[in-house]
């Protein structure tokens, strides 16, 4: 975990345009953060009182699948943006990693812009997905919930992605170094020390 | 042409059979023009949403949809009401493909208002329990933990009948029986035997409560895409096939229950008329849940429905009068 | 076109773009070259359906549980006890993180969840002892692995639905070559130990003994309410791994109070995101599977070899044990399942091969699978876990893929190790 905390350095320097997009990019930040956190903490608590219920009443709670489900989908795109706000998305990064300097800085631009193409074309197949799904009325089996409801975290997941992306070529653009995110700046062989993350799947520390 | 056939089935399966036998008439029909590409489970995906969004879409023109299309076509869940098909499985698939039920407004704008076509109704054959221990009363069902799919109106029906309905997923269903988290199952006969859910249970139940209905569905645009004849040649081989899913129905569930008699020593019983009607009785008010989560169309299909139960009560000795709720 | 889609997705994979974009690249191709009659739409209902699956709901509820029990005492207390009881002994601990994996993924019914709950606290206690990190990410991996074969397995319950044959017998059949590449991956591990020069540390007294079993009654109840809650009927392995957490939350935040409420944000928050890591993948390649059966790619590899074959069963099994090999290096197992064996079935009948056996060795393959480069989800949840990078992940496990691919080959040459407990099963 440090090696985040340890690269955000290059911040005192931000142009007005950095320091606005910052501002937009903490807000977002916030989102997509209470979204895939409240998400997992209601699948924890729907399926254990669900668990209980069963044992106890002999009487789940209707519906916990239907839900679970659907919070499932949620954490996966949601957190798709986030992912990519803190650059985990996992990539077979040898070759990029033979590179230096200017190449590699180009190489990584390359990669972003074109995951980004790619996240808001999905953004957009979505919605039109989710709008078929509307005039469809498609509800779920057992609630009768409306599922374009759910389903909006898919272009919403993917867009923040798309601007993950994009704000992550802007600051490579506008800012020296490489930066792997908006705010998350690569050193060479960054990879983590053993040891450092011995606590597993600790949180990266959010700001 | 190539019609393309999304089954919710695997190979060897009943709506297989049935896709084949489909598939032989429609290209001996079309004297080869029409090829008819079957596209069962799996190779379209393994969730059924993804069937029938392809199916809504347009891009599998035809399928099955059964038990999961409550979501996309509500109405449809008159299919799992209990008590209120004839206990003859012929009879059933002759009304419901019947001009009066399948033609009726109500149930073909249940489908065409979400872009579909309802083509048939296939039975698959009745939808069985099982159990750890005899089951021939609602006494005996009391508190029963028996799994039923996360469903609202299948919830309500055996609640109904005093069991404590519990939701598990198909594939954990083995070990929840096995390890005894669910007490109770239902199934047709096909699928308690494909799954080796028999294996571990005691007591089979036919209590003739309900069938496995598979609805046969197009896709709207490509259904009124069709030339006048090939609509003409399409709606005569359902016609045809109704005789012949009843046959493949009937041999099928017929081997598979001999099947489950050779390999296991599970203790069979079939309800008698008596039995039957105590459960009937309780499935009765479970029509109203129906209606209040359908609304007016799916009332107008289910009274429909059994006003031709009721004219064609031939066979079917103890069933009732034709009141919706 | 088949080429097109290959050089494609390789060229953006070793440039380093993000896993997803091959997958989601080569999915778009098969629709846009008119491959698959299916388009784009569909990718996205594809992709929804991939990952709404109720079963894939114990991934980020033991991610969440492991979390909590790593962040407090739980953990630690539980792996004090292992140490004091195989630190003296050569590759002890290396052999105890195998049948751990092995035993939690078979309860749990998860690699991906064994992969988070054993791992996470192994791991650390490995690397103190000198092995190296790639030797320990793929024991870990792979030892999770093995829990496909001992029931519950959904791997079993889907061979067993698209070959029609009896699952219970499936299941027995599994447990055998489970044990046997259990002992396969232990002998590994001690020769592992003896060439690295790995020295075992003094033997612990049995007041040390004593003194890490009484630190560990609660913990214990862990593994006793998720093994004893599923094997007694109370719940399902995917409703344990929320038992599981509600029962680290127990430990840590109401007795040990070591994980204080405010944290749990955090930690959700930290479980949204691996999930998210992986199910990404999972999602878009659900869509590339899906993509690629209606393209008809594996039916248009196969036809002609199995042509080729003739009735030798010899042939015939190690074709199947190499076309699911293969399949599942780049497409998830289940999918594999549900394409392959119908294409498949006609030659194991022809051949008169026991579909049980032929099901031990596809199940086989698919566990190998998940561990297997490119494509392997429990690669992905290891490295979304640990944060190691995707080369160190995989760097360890051609020793162990060796290992199962010997006893795949054990297995074709003697099928009675699958054969014999269902032959005793049915009088
Ligand atoms: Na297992
Ligand atoms: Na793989």
């Amino acid at each position: 975990m440090s090696q985040i905390s340890s690269s955000r350095s290059g911040d005192q320097h931000s142009s007005a345009l950095l320091r606005a997009l910052l501002l937009f990019d903490r807000g977002l930040g916030l989102i997509e953060r209470t979204i895939v956190a409240g998400s997992i903490l209601a699948m924890a608590f729907l399926m254990s009182a669900h668990v209980v219920g069963n044992i106890v009443l002999g009487q789940g709670i209707a519906g916990t699948y239907e839900i679970t489900e659907m919070l499932i989908v949620v954490i996966t795109f949601v957190g798709v943006g986030y992912a990519a706000r803190h650059a985990r998305h996992i990539s077979m990064s040898a070759f990029y990693e033979q590179l230096g300097g200017q190449r590699r800085k180009a190489l990584l631009v390359l990669i972003c812009l074109g995951t980004a193409l790619l996240m808001f074309y999905f953004s957009y197949k979505s919605i039109e997905y989710v709008i078929t799904l509307h005039d469809r009325g498609r509800t779920s089996a057992s609630l009768q919930m409306p599922l374009w409801i759910v389903y909006l975290a898919l272009p919403i997941g993917f867009a923040l992605a798309g601007i993950q992306y994009v704000l992550t070529v802007i600051r490579n653009l506008t800012s020296p170094g490489i930066w792997r995110s908006l705010t998350e700046q690569e050193d060479y062989n960054d990879a983590p020390l053993p040891g450092s993350d011995a606590e597993g799947a600790s949180t990266p520390d959010d700001r | 042409d190539t019609w393309r056939f999304g089954l919710e089935e695997t190979e060897g399966s009943v709506q297989y059979a049935y896709a084949e036998a489909f598939k032989d008439l429609i290209e001996e029909k079309s004297d080869g023009d029409i090829t008819v590409q079957i596209l069962p489970y799996g190779v379209w995906g393994s969730s059924y949403s993804a069937l029938y969004d392809a199916l809504q879409g347009g891009a599998i023109p035809i399928s099955f949809g059964s038990g999961f299309l409550g979501g996309t076509v509500p109405e449809s869940q008159l299919m799992s009401l209990n008590y209120v098909m004839p206990n003859d499985q012929l009879e059933t698939a002759e009304i419901l493909n019947s001009d009066a039920f399948m033609q009726s407004d109500a149930w073909q704008q249940s489908f065409r208002s979400r872009g579909l076509v309802p083509l048939a109704a296939v039975p698959e054959g009745f939808q069985v329990w099982t159990a750890n221990k005899p089951i021939h009363t609602p006494e005996d069902m009391k508190g029963l933990q028996i799994r039923v799919m996360d469903n609202s109106l299948l919830r309500a029906t055996y609640q109904a009948y005093g069991a404590a309905p519990i939701t598990i997923a198909y594939g954990e269903l083995y070990s929840a029986l096995q390890q005894g988290q669910a007490e109770g199952n239902i199934q047709p006969v096909f699928a308690h035997e494909n799954m080796g859910f028999y294996e571990v249970q005691d007591d089979m139940i036919f209590a003739e409560q309900a069938q496995f209905i598979g609805n046969l569905i197009a896709n709207e645009k490509w259904y009124e895409a069709l030339s006048d004849d090939q609509q003409k040649m399409l709606q005569s081989t359902l016609k045809e096939m109704v005789q012949k899913g009843h046959d493949i129905q009937t041999q099928f569930n017929a081997e598979r229950l001999e099947t489950i008699k050779d390999k296991s020593d599970i203790n069979i019983i079939y309800l008698d008329e008596k039995e039957r009607s105590r459960f009937r009785e309780l499935a009765r008010p479970v029509r109203k849940v129906y209606v209040d989560m359908v609304g007016e169309r799916g009332k107008q299909a289910l009274d429909i429905l059994l006003k031709e139960v009721e004219e064609s009560k031939s066979g079917s000795s103890d069933s009732d009068d034709g009141q919706a709720t | 076109m088949l080429t097109g889609l290959g050089v494609l997705m390789l060229v953006l994979l070793l440039l380093g773009f993000p896993m997803m974009v091959p997958l989601a690249a080569g999915t778009l191709y098969m629709m846009f070259t008119g491959m698959t009659f299916f388009g784009p739409d569909q990718a996205v209902s594809w992709m929804i359906n991939g990952v709404g699956s109720w079963v894939l709901a114990a991934v980020p509820m033991f991610i969440f549980a492991a979390d909590i029990l790593t962040r407090g005492h739980t953990a630690n207390r539980l792996l004090d006890v292992v140490d004091a009881f195989t630190r003296h002994l050569r590759g002890g601990l290396p052999i105890t993180t195998a049948a751990s994996c092995a035993l939690f993924g078979a309860v749990s019914g998860s690699t991906q969840a064994t992969v988070v709950a054993m791992g996470g606290p192994m791991r650390p206690r490995l690397l103190k002892k000198g092995y190296s990190d790639s030797f320990t990410l793929a024991l870990i991996i792979n030892a999770s692995d093995v829990a496909l074969l001992i029931p519950p397995s959904i791997g079993f319950i889907i061979y067993g639905v698209a070959m029609q044959t009896s699952i219970g017998d499936l299941f027995l059949a599994g447990i055998l070559p489970g044990f046997l590449i259990m002992v396969m991956f232990s002998l590994y591990c001690w020769i592992d130990s003896r060439l690295k020069g790995i020295t075992p540390d003094p033997k612990a007294s049995w007041r040390e003994r004593r003194r890490a079993l009484r630190r560990v009654i609660l913990p214990l109840g862990f593994p006793v309410l998720v093994v004893g809650g599923i094997y007694g009927g109370f719940f399902s392995a995917v409703e344990a791994s929320a038992v599981a957490v509600a029962y680290a939350l127990l430990l840590e935040v109401v007795i040990y109070r070591q994980v204080k409420i405010r944290d749990l944000g955090s930690l959700a928050l930290s479980t949204g995101m691996i999930t998210a890591v992986v199910f990404i993948l999972v999602a878009i390649g659900a869509a590339f599977s899906q993509a690629l059966a209606t393209a008809g790619v594996p039916e248009q590899i196969l036809k002609p070899i199995i042509e080729s074959i003739g009735d030798s069963q010899f042939l015939a099994l190690l074709l199947i044990a190499v076309a699911f090999f293969i399949g599942c290096m780049f497409v998830d197992p289940i999918v594999v399942i549900l394409i392959l064996v119908p294409i498949f079935k006609p030659l194991v009948q022809s051949t008169g091969l026991d579909p049980v056996h032929v099901g031990v060795i596809v199940t086989l393959q698919a566990a190998i699978g998940s561990a297997t480069p490119p494509f392997g989800c429990d690669i992905f949840t290891a490295i979304a876990v640990f944060r190691r990078p995707y080369l160190e992940v995989i760097r360890g496990t051609p020793p162990f893929i060796l290992v199962l691919l010997l006893a795949t080959l054990i297995l074709i040459v003697f099928p009675q190790i699958s054969l014999l407990l269902p032959s005793l099963g049915s009088d």
